[in-house]
């Protein structure tokens, strides 16, 4: 009776460390998914957050936008076309006040490699202002 | 002799009266092992909920909302919209999780004070519009408005008004707003595409795939800027601008003016008939008669088809009648030309001529092969299709050679162009970036002969002849003008009415980049004496957009020898007195 009595305490304990063992993993496994959606959350509100900023980015980086910044706090306008030269020997020396010209030790500088903006003598007019070449013109 | 039976609480041998209280221990041992188990149920339970899910930081409703979405599956995200980024990777197109204001009219109690309140917040939400949408009885949802920014969503909470709540859905946002309007297109409230590449990529933007187009945002910017200053100028009533790539096709920026904002596209869609003018899409939609710069494909059809000289001559001494139709030049030299007088002084006699030497087929066979005949292909849907002559008789042949009695789009025009500048292959031009470039054999359409005879042409048309204000020094601008008197359909032509425009490529030697710039009609201005055609209006234009390009890519300007010019040898074919005056004017 004894015997008999022991397994069925050793039945219970075991059905309840089983049950508690259970309830455990359960647990843990629900604790476990909720970390993944917390997480999944997370990269989601990160991945929200990078497309709000790049759209931002976009927008303050508008051309239109820096032209006008550029024009407003730098005083920038619109590069000429004779700014931009590959050769130094092409970069006419740099005027002076009274309209003479400066060596490149004092008004230019010496430049190498890719374009830079550099002021250049402007071309002569190609034509005169007179009507007749105005007519020549249209069309 | 069996043994007595222990007794299982006792130990003791079973007996007879034991066995009531046997039976009694039996049960309670059951019943206090029932109590046993129950307890430990709760003990383990308490442990689970106190230690192993109290260490977790969140409420129960923070807990059953993310076990629902656990088992639910609603993070399973639904594929959304890809974006769409110019060439350089500048983004143009994305979508966002903004929040939509909706009204629960059942919960709000002043309902005129809610729909005043919002139209304070919401310009453009109408006070009695919004009145009757929440003053409806029976409905627990009104949709109120899409897109509400954060400081209109906290002026709304600041109402206190229970009847007002938002919900997040993916908004389409453009955050250049009006930069590539026409071609990027935009989509419906339900993220569907309506127009421009919105609509043409819709299959591979819905399943998440991102798009490049070829647009280089920071031309494009430029050719806006200049045809919109060009159109302000000459008080215009539209515009429209290309820059492409003459080899490859692409299409490095495309204009239609005016525009619109694209982020309020679908309002705008809204109502078409009051929102025409700035939903048009003149650059591959429209079509128009382009006048002069036709005479580029008239003359290459002679050289190439004809094998004609340039020494050829063409009497342009009086009009042409043909029917009735009498053909004028608008500067009459009043004598014979020849083929680098006919284009630089564009002589509408000349090039009646040259049609009529080439002759319709041919010349019908010409604009086939340059695809000016019929719709062309692209990679947005709103693409014109040209209108010619039906049926093609000996006026067409005679009009069409100077850009009249054909309309095509600027797309056509552009495209053809691109091929009788590259060294005569065939260009398809495209919008949308290839993932993986592709290499297509293109067809000759001319021979690298006439291309260059026709580069030459182009570049005397702006050293000497109607396009000089096209030039930029340093940077051998070629390119064609175009003035055309706006068709009123069956009354003839509007005189009043023009259509102007210019056509250009650069380096001309070996050109790389064609740039077009039309404006519909502008007025003359005291600057331009009076004049409105395209040699005063869009050639300084296209002339500025080179500018501001060489700047942009970087390309300098003294890499082109004035005395290698291509037009130079050209100038035997042309009366010495032009010459003279052209040099005597430039000292």
């Amino acid at each position: 009776m004894k015997k008999s009595m022991l397994v069925h305490i050793a039945v219970l304990v075991s059905v309840i460390v089983t049950g508690g063992l259970l309830i455990s993993v359960s647990q843990s496994v629900r604790r476990a998914e909720r970390d993944t959606v917390r997480l999944d959350l997370a990269i989601e509100q990160e991945k929200e957050a990078l497309r709000v900023l790049k759209a931002e980015w976009s927008m303050l980086n508008s051309p239109d936008r820096i032209e006008a910044l550029a024009k407003k706090y730098l005083g920038w306008d619109l590069p000429e076309a004779s700014h931009l030269v590959s050769d130094p020997k092409n970069i006419e020396p740099a005027q002076d006040e009274q309209g003479g010209f400066m060596p490149a030790a004092l008004g230019g500088q010496e430049v190498s490699g890719t374009p830079m903006v550099i002021p250049r003598k402007p071309a002569p007019p190609a034509y005169n202002s007179a009507s007749n070449a105005a007519r020549e013109e249209s069309e | 002799m069996t043994e007595p039976v222990e007794n299982a609480c006792s130990g003791e041998p079973e007996t007879g009266k034991s066995t009531v209280l046997q039976l009694a221990c039996s049960r309670l041992f059951l019943l206090g092992s029932v109590f046993v188990l129950a307890y430990a149920i709760v003990a383990v339970r308490v442990f689970d909920l106190m230690i192993v899910q109290g260490t977790g930081g969140e409420t129960r409703q923070e807990r059953e909302e993310l076990d629902r979405l656990a088992r639910g599956g609603d993070l399973i995200e639904q594929a959304r919209r890809g974006n769409i980024y110019d060439r350089n990777g500048v983004l143009l197109a994305t979508s966002l999780k903004t929040p939509a204001l909706f009204a629960d009219p059942v919960l709000i109690l002043d309902k005129p004070a809610v729909a005043k309140s919002l139209s304070e917040i919401f310009p453009d939400l109408v006070e009695t519009e919004t009145l009757s949408k929440i003053d409806v009885k029976k409905s627990r949802y009104e949709w109120l408005r899409d897109n509400v920014s954060p400081a209109q969503q906290e002026r709304v909470l600041e109402l206190g008004e229970p009847g007002l709540a938002f919900e997040y859905d993916d908004s389409r946002i453009y955050p250049l707003g009006r930069m590539t309007a026409h071609l990027l297109g935009y989509t419906d409230r339900t993220g569907r595409g309506l127009s421009g590449v919105e609509r043409s990529a819709q299959s591979e933007l819905a399943g998440g795939g991102d798009v490049t187009l070829t647009i280089d945002v920071r031309l494009q910017h430029a050719l806006r800027r200049e045809i919109q200053q060009t159109m302000d100028e000459f008080s215009a009533s539209a515009g429209a601008g290309m820059i492409m790539d003459v080899h490859t096709g692409d299409i490095l920026a495309g204009v239609s003016l005016p525009d619109y904002d694209l982020n309020l596209g679908t309002a705008l869609a809204a109502d078409p008939e009051k929102n025409e003018g700035v939903l048009s899409n003149r650059l591959t939609l429209g079509v128009y008669e382009f006048g002069s710069v036709f005479k580029i494909f008239t003359t290459a059809a002679l050289l190439e088809t004809q094998d004609t000289p340039l020494s050829a001559t063409f009497d342009a001494r009086s009009p042409i009648r043909i029917g009735r139709f009498t053909i004028n030049d608008y500067h009459a030299q009043k004598r014979i030309l020849t083929v680098p007088e006919v284009f630089m002084h564009s002589s509408n006699i000349g090039s009646a001529l040259m049609a009529r030497a080439v002759g319709a087929q041919k010349i019908q066979g010409f604009l086939s092969d340059l695809g000016l005949m019929a719709r062309r292909k692209f990679d947005i849907l709103e693409v014109g299709a040209p209108l010619t002559p039906k049926p093609w008789g000996e006026a067409s042949t005679v009009t069409v050679s100077y850009g009249h009695g054909i309309s095509i789009t600027a797309l056509q025009l552009c495209a053809a162009t691109a091929t009788i500048v590259n060294g005569g292959l065939q260009v398809h031009p495209r919008l949308i970036h290839p993932a993986t470039p592709v290499i297509k054999p293109q067809a000759r359409i001319i021979s690298e002969e006439t291309s260059e005879k026709m580069r030459a042409l182009m570049r005397l048309v702006v050293t000497q002849g109607t396009g000089k204000k096209a030039d930029v020094p340093g940077y051998y601008v070629g390119g064609k003008t175009g003035t055309a008197e706006k068709s009123a359909g069956k009354k003839g032509y509007k005189t009043k009415s023009l259509l102007s425009s210019f056509i250009g490529a650069f380096p001309i030697d070996n050109p790389q980049y064609l740039v077009f710039v039309m404006i519909d009609e502008p007025q003359g201005t005291k600057q331009s004496y009076g004049y409105a055609t395209g040699g005063w209006t869009a050639a300084p234009a296209v002339a500025r957009i080179v500018t501001s390009m060489a700047a942009i890519l970087g390309l300098p300007s003294d890499r082109y020898d004035p005395a290698q010019d291509i037009s130079l040898p050209l100038e035997r074919y042309i009366k010495p007195e032009h010459t003279e005056k052209k040099k005597l004017a430039s000292n």
